[in-house]
C-alpha cells in the first residue's frame, strides 16, 4: 500500500450511517477518514478545509442536497482544479438522481447496503481510475434514465482505431487490467491508452466515458 | 343494439305501446272509413306505430326504422297524417335522448327528412298549378312539421346532455376518490421507505463498521450493538405507527370481534347519540375473524361519523347475518350545515371501504334524501360453524 493513505470524506445526514462507515473506513491502514459533515453545504467547507481524495456523498440531505453540492464541489475555484473523486451514496440501484450526478461529474455511484469489501474496494478503485465502481449497476442505470443520443462529436473521430476499441471495452465497464487481458496488451499500455482517450474526449474520469458512450449511442 | 333496460321499464313501454296500438286501430278505422283496404293499412299502421313505442328506449334506432316504415304505410295507403303519428315524436326524443350517435344524427335526419316528406305529400296532390298560395301553404306546412319534429328531437338532445352531464361528475366525484386513496398510499410509502431504509442502512453500516473496527477495538462492537438495538426499535416504533395508518394496526390487545359491539354502542350513547340497532338475523355461530373485524370497524367509523358531522335524531344501526354473507347499514340525519360533500369522499369512508374491500365485500355511502346512509356487505364464506 502506498505510504499515505487514501483520505475520505463521509456526507449524510444520519450521524449513525456516518459512524458506521468510519469505523468501516477506519479499520484499513491505507484508508482514513478525514471529515464528516451532514448536509451539502456543510460538506463543501469540510473539503475545502481537509482536501480529501475521495467523497462518499449522499444524495437525499437537509440544507443543500447532494446533487447540488457535488455540482459545487467540482467546479470550486478554491480546490485548485483539483477536486476530490465523488462517490454518491443511494438507497435504490436505479435512482434517477445518481444518474443526474454521475452526468454532472460524479465518479460513481454505491448502494448504501453495498457489502463493505466492495465498499472498500470502490473507495480504492475511484482513487486509482483503473476501473467504472459497479460497472454493470452503473450501465444499467444509465440504460434505464437514458436521454435521446446526441450526434457524435468531432473529437471522437480523433480517436485512433485502437483507442475507439479500447473506449468501446472501456464503456462497457472493464477495468485496465480485463481490457489488458482481452486485447492482449500490458495494463500500462491500457492505462496510456485511457487517459489519451480522456484527454482527447476531454472527460474527466472513465465513469465520464461510460456517460458520453450512452450519450452519444456509443454503448 | 339493445340497452340495458330495467324489466320494469320494459314492462311500462310494451304497456303502454298496447294500450296505444289498440287505440290506433281505432282511430285509424274511422278516419279511414271510404279509403281503400282501411282494415289492413289500420292493423298495419297501428301495429308498426305500437311496435316503435314499444322498442323505442330498448333501440333507439329500430324504433325510428319502424316509425319510418309506418309513415311510408301511411303514404302508400293515401292516408291522411292523423294522431297515431303521435308515436313519431316520442320515437325521435328517444332516438336523441338515448342513441348511439349515430342513431342520434340519424334522429337529426329524420327530422328534415320527414318535414320535407310532410310537406311534399300533402302538398303534391292539392296543387296542379303551381300558384302562389300553393306555395305559401307548403312552406307553412314545411315549417310547422320542422318545429314539430325538431322540438321533439331537441328535447331528447337537452336531456341527453343532462344524462352525460351527471356521467361525468359521477366519473369524476370516482376518479377524485381514487386520487386520494393514491395520494394516502403515495404518503404511506414514502414514510415506510424514509423508515425502513434509513433505520436499516444505519444498522448494516453500524454492524459492518463494528466488526472490521472490532479488531483493533474490541469496545466499538459493544457500542455499536447498542446503537444498532435501538436504532432497530425507533423503527420498529414507527413502522407500527404506519402501519396503524394503513389500518392494519395489531392493535394493543387482540383484535376487536363483534363480541366488542356492544362496548362500541355503549360509548357511542354515551356520547349522547339516541342508537337504534337491530340484529336480525343474529350470526349463526361464530363468523370468520375477519368479517368480524371488517363489520366492528367499518361499524366504527361510521358511528365515529355520524358522531362528528351527523344532525340531530336517532342513529340507526342494522345487521343482517345471511348464511354466506352479512350486510350492515348505518343510517343517521343529515347536519342542517352539512355541505354536500358527503358524497362518498373523505378518509373515513374511503377507509371503510378498503375495509370491506379487503375483505372481499363492497361498501356504498351517500346522501339518501334527509339521512345519510352507510352500507356494506361482506362474504362470510364457509367457515361459519359454531
Amino acid at each position: 500500500m502506498s505510504a499515505s493513505p487514501i483520505r475520505v470524506v463521509l456526507v449524510d445526514d444520519q450521524a449513525l450511517f456516518r459512524a458506521g462507515i468510519r469505523m468501516l473506513v477506519d479499520s484499513q491502514p491505507d484508508l482514513t477518514v478525514v471529515g464528516e459533515a451532514s448536509d451539502g453545504r456543510e460538506a463543501i467547507g469540510v473539503v475545502r478545509a481537509t482536501r480529501p481524495d475521495v467523497v462518499l456523498m449522499d444524495i437525499r440531505m437537509p440544507v443543500m442536497d447532494g446533487l447540488t453540492a457535488t455540482a459545487e464541489l467540482l467546479t470550486d475555484p478554491v480546490l485548485d482544479g483539483a477536486p476530490p473523486r465523488i462517490v454518491m451514496l443511494t438507497t435504490f440501484d436505479l435512482d434517477e438522481a445518481a444518474a443526474r450526478a454521475i452526468r454532472q461529474g460524479a465518479s460513481g455511484f454505491l448502494l448504501k447496503d453495498a457489502e463493505p469489501e466492495f465498499l472498500l474496494a470502490a473507495i480504492r478503485t475511484v482513487h486509482a481510475g483503473s476501473a467504472v465502481i459497479a460497472a454493470a449497476a452503473t450501465r444499467a442505470l444509465f440504460a434505464q434514465f437514458a436521454e435521446p443520443a446526441r450526434p457524435v462529436p468531432a473529437q471522437f473521430g480523433a480517436l485512433t482505431d485502437r483507442e475507439k476499441e479500447i473506449f468501446a471495452l472501456a464503456a462497457r465497464g472493464l477495468s485496465n487490467a480485463e481490457i489488458a487481458a482481452r486485447e492482449f496488451l500490458s495494463e500500462a499500455t491500457v492505462k496510456t491508452h485511457i487517459s489519451r482517450i480522456l484527454t482527447k474526449l476531454a472527460l474527466r474520469d472513465r465513469v465520464q466515458l461510460v456517460v458520453f458512450a450512452f450519450e452519444h449511442g456509443l454503448a | 343494439m339493445f340497452r340495458q333496460l330495467k324489466t320494469y321499464q320494459i314492462v311500462v313501454d310494451v304497456g303502454g305501446a298496447g294500450l296505444f296500438g289498440l287505440l290506433a286501430f281505432y282511430l285509424e278505422l274511422e278516419l279511414g272509413r271510404d279509403l281503400p283496404y282501411n282494415a289492413v293499412a289500420a292493423a298495419l299502421l297501428a301495429v308498426a306505430m305500437a311496435a316503435a313505442l314499444a322498442v323505442r328506449r330498448l333501440s333507439p334506432g329500430l324504433a325510428l326504422g319502424l316509425a319510418w316504415c309506418g309513415a311510408i304505410l301511411q303514404m302508400v295507403f293515401e292516408r291522411q297524417p292523423s294522431p297515431t303519428d303521435v308515436a313519431i315524436f316520442a320515437v325521435l326524443y328517444t332516438t336523441a335522448a338515448y342513441g348511439t350517435r349515430r342513431v342520434f344524427w340519424a334522429g337529426f335526419a329524420s327530422v328534415i327528412v320527414g318535414a320535407i316528406t310532410i310537406a311534399t305529400y300533402l302538398f303534391a296532390p292539392s296543387v296542379h298549378p303551381l300558384g302562389r298560395s300553393g306555395i305559401t301553404t307548403a312552406v307553412a306546412i314545411l315549417i310547422a312539421a320542422l318545429f314539430g319534429l325538431g322540438l321533439a328531437w331537441t328535447t331528447g338532445a337537452l336531456v341527453r346532455t343532462g344524462i352525460r352531464a351527471r356521467e361525468n361528475r359521477r366519473a369524476q366525484v370516482a376518479a377524485e376518490a381514487d386520487t386520494v386513496a393514491e395520494q394516502e398510499r403515495v404518503r404511506i410509502a414514502r414514510d415506510m421507505h424514509d423508515v425502513v431504509a434509513h433505520s436499516l442502512a444505519v444498522v448494516i453500516a453500524q454492524a459492518d463498521g463494528a466488526r472490521y473496527a472490532a479488531a483493533a477495538d474490541p469496545a466499538a462492537a459493544t457500542a455499536a450493538l447498542g446503537t444498532i438495538s435501538s436504532t432497530a426499535r425507533a423503527a420498529l416504533s414507527d413502522v407500527r405507527l404506519l402501519l396503524t395508518q394503513l389500518r392494519h394496526s395489531q392493535g394493543e390487545g387482540p383484535q376487536p370481534t363483534i363480541a366488542d359491539l356492544e362496548e362500541l354502542y355503549a360509548q357511542v350513547r354515551a356520547a349522547g347519540v339516541d342508537l337504534r340497532v337491530s340484529v336480525d338475523p343474529t350470526p349463526p355461530g361464530e363468523p370468520p375473524a375477519a368479517v368480524q373485524l371488517a363489520v366492528y370497524r367499518i361499524l366504527q367509523e361510521a358511528l365515529t361519523n355520524a358522531l362528528r358531522h351527523g344532525g340531530p335524531g336517532p342513529v340507526h344501526v342494522w345487521l343482517s347475518w345471511r348464511p354466506d354473507h352479512v350486510t350492515l347499514s348505518v343510517a343517521n340525519a343529515r347536519a342542517a350545515t352539512a355541505p354536500a360533500e358527503h358524497s362518498g369522499r373523505g378518509h373515513g369512508l374511503i377507509g371503510m371501504r378498503e375495509r370491506a374491500q379487503l375483505a372481499g365485500g363492497w361498501l356504498d355511502a351517500g346522501v339518501d334524501g334527509e339521512t345519510f346512509v352507510v352500507r356494506a356487505a361482506i362474504p362470510v364464506g364457509a367457515a361459519v360453524t359454531a
